[in-house]
């Protein structure tokens, strides 16, 4: 495994050496800022792979139009973080923090949200089909017009959580 | 080492190619139908299927398995030694399976069912139907559960908590991530599953 150290920068210097850092698709599973805080990073646009950012904290980071395959966030923490329409495909978020974040318009299809902590959150009109929130805890949260196409929220708690219009076939609510 | 994901629409599950970093024989885990990108992937690696390995035999993987001997000479390895009517190498009896330069761990799972068997390379283990992210796949009764359970804490544990595990359904997890959020792994360390 390849292990890199990222100084918990902010701006835009961090955002370059970030890019830098995952642009090599050279090996399978990297550890790319393990335990790190990053703040105010524009990571719009962003594409990574095989990529491990477990137990960082990102604050007010903007990954928008970003393209995550096979990438894992377990365990971190997300504040004032924005998602919009991103294209995430089996990204690991398990055990994260996500805390007045949006997600509006993001496809975030075959992701694992177990076990996360969502506070004021917006997922309106993203796709999360075949997405799992097993054990999640949820506040204040909004799947509204969402596609939850074989999602699965079993044994979730749910507090003020809404799904109005969203597709919910073979959704386990 | 490469992995290469892939998911068919059409069954609903996850299928993988592990090869070399620069090409050469490569494994296919759990086979759904090819694609038309999977096949360009294949080529743009410069791979050639030498290995099918199996996580859990079903009649289903049966066609993806013909179309892909009819194009690559592969010995296909599952923990019986015929699915349908294609005959496979019983990898239930041994400890590692080289394919080229990749060595892949064999771990048979009986608790599942006694055709099943994960496989493993560095940290990455492929658990088809056996473990997926935040539950585990069917068992007979709940002693079989619980021993499961155990198998996979004992046998997985010693690998360090940040493997990564590439199920046949479902998104991709870590074992860390399901030692702290899966209700079956969290029931069995006393803490509730509710």
């Amino acid at each position: 495994m390849f292990e890199t150290a990222l100084p918990g920068a902010r701006g835009s210097d961090a955002t370059e050496l970030l890019r830098e850092l995952v642009r090599t698709e050279d090996r399978l599973y990297r550890l790319v800022a393990e335990r790190r805080v990053l703040t105010d990073l524009d990571l719009s646009e962003f594409a990574t792979m095989w990529v491990s950012f477990a137990s960082t904290r990102f604050v007010r980071c903007s990954f928008a139009k970003a393209h995550l395959e096979n990438t894992f966030f377990d365990f971190t923490s997300f504040e004032e973080c924005e998602f919009g329409e991103s294209a995430c495909f089996n990204v690991s978020f398990a055990g994260a923090r996500f805390e007045r974040c949006s997600f509006r318009g993001a496809t975030m299809d075959q992701c694992n949200f177990n076990g996360i902590e969502a506070k004021e959150c917006d997922f309106s009109d993203a796709s999360l089909r075949r997405s799992r929130f097993i054990n999640a805890r949820l506040q204040t949260t909004r799947f509204i017009n969402c596609d939850l196409h074989d999602a699965i929220f079993r044994y979730s708690l749910r507090n003020e959580v809404t799904f109005k219009h969203s597709n919910v076939e073979e959704a386990f609510l | 080492m490469k992995i290469i994901s892939s998911f068919c629409n059409r069954s609903g599950s996850n299928m993988y190619i592990c090869g070399p970093d620069k090409g050469g024989p490569a494994a296919i885990i759990d086979p759904a139908p090819c694609t038309e990108s999977v096949v360009r992937s294949l080529a743009a690696h410069h791979y050639d299927i030498a290995a099918v390995l199996v996580t859990s035999p079903s009649a289903a993987l049966e066609h993806s398995i013909r179309t892909i001997s009819r194009i690559y000479p592969v010995r296909v390895f599952a923990g019986c030694d015929r699915i349908g009517e294609i005959e496979c190498v019983d990898a239930s009896g041994q400890s590692n399976i080289d394919v080229g330069d990749l060595s892949f761990s064999v771990i048979p799972v009986r608790p599942h069912s006694r055709f099943s068997i994960m496989y493993g390379i560095e940290e990455v283990f492929f658990t088809g139907l056996i473990i997926h992210a935040g539950t585990i796949g069917d068992t007979a009764n709940e002693y079989a559960e619980e021993l499961l359970v155990s198998l996979v804490k004992r046998t997985l544990g010693e690998h360090g908590e940040g493997s990564v595990l590439l199920p046949g359904v479902g998104p991709t997890t870590t074992l860390r991530a399901e030692l702290n959020v899966n209700p079956y792994f969290r029931r069995q360390d006393g803490r509730a599953r509710y």
